[in-house]
């Protein structure tokens, strides 16, 4: 009597479409083994069929959680990440010294008694001080263009005493 | 011969004069360079293919109780080149322009503030060699 209230209880869900995976193995086995109750007989063939279809196909693996990388291969890859930008820093800060080399070797600063040579720390000081330096050199060239003027002159005096004599006359 | 002999001393004289002129106003801003309160640089620019120097500019920046001394250097070398001293309002420029066979020299001071101990007064000095390039 118990039995065929559970199974009843469990045609009434598979019908609706409410019994578990447990419950329809549950009915499976139950009609596949000989039935004795004569109500519950009718539903054999039926149950049969359904269940067969349901048991009988490979059960869906349930879906695998995605897998996901380990923290330890996280932590690889993010290192491989970093050693490699701090690669490549690396080699371009060398390779941008080089041509400061090239360009500025020599260049060194002296503050309050400290002297820098770092060319990287100079950089922006040496641009500045040379754009100065051309500014000074703009205002400078007049008087240059008057220096060579004269000194073209003199060149062109032949006799030594004579071009002294000029030249006494222009330092004036 | 003797006026020849004679006018060569002169000229070698005045050249070893001109050779020895320039480096008063170097020694004196190399000088100042170990100073508290001041700052010296050196830039050497070269052409990146031959590695050759084609300028050198040194600057200086002192306190203004420091001018005296490069002014005085500044008057030392008027004679060797073109020399000429500008004054406005708060500033003194001081620009001397030496041109050699090898090389131009460019000198300048600079002295701001009228009163030595003004907070805001000190003095630039810069010297800018410019090798000729030969052709």
């Amino acid at each position: 009597m118990k039995d065929r209230e559970h199974i009843l209880l469990l045609l009434q869900k598979f019908e609706e479409g409410e019994t578990t995976l447990q419950e329809e193995q549950e009915l499976y086995a139950y009609f596949n083994s000989p039935v004795t109750d004569s109500q519950l007989l009718s539903y054999r063939d039926m149950m049969l069929d359904y269940l067969s279809i349901s048991c009988a196909a490979p059960q869906q693996a349930a879906p695998t959680p995605k897998k996901y990388l380990s923290v330890g291969r996280w932590l690889t890859a993010t290192a491989a990440c970093v050693l490699l930008i701090v690669g490549a820093a690396s080699v371009f800060r060398h390779l941008e010294y080089i041509q400061l080399e090239n360009r500025y070797g020599g260049s060194y600063m002296v503050e309050n008694g400290c002297r820098i040579d770092n060319l990287h720390q100079l950089k922006n000081i040496i641009a500045n001080t040379l754009s100065d330096a051309t500014r000074l050199e703009a205002q400078a060239a007049p008087a240059l263009d008057i220096h060579q003027t004269e000194q073209e002159l003199l060149e062109q005096i032949s006799d030594p005493g004579q071009r002294q004599y000029i030249r006494q006359l222009l330092d004036e | 011969m003797k006026k020849l002999i004679s006018i060569l001393l002169i000229a070698l004289a005045a050249a070893g004069r001109t050779a020895c002129a320039q480096n008063s106003i170097d020694n004196a801003m190399e000088m100042f360079s170990t100073l508290g309160n001041s700052t010296y640089k050196s830039i050497v620019e070269r052409d990146p293919k031959t590695h050759k120097v084609i300028k050198v500019v040194k600057t200086l920046e002192t306190r203004r109780q420091n001018a005296s001394k490069l002014v005085n250097a500044f008057e030392k070398e008027a004679e060797s080149g073109s020399y000429t001293v500008t004054t406005t309002d708060n500033t003194t420029e001081y620009l001397l322009t030496v041109e050699t066979s090898r090389q131009n020299r460019i000198y300048a001071l600079r002295i701001n503030g009228r009163l030595p101990h003004a907070s805001n007064s000190h003095c630039l000095a810069t010297a800018i060699i410019k090798i000729k390039q030969k052709e």
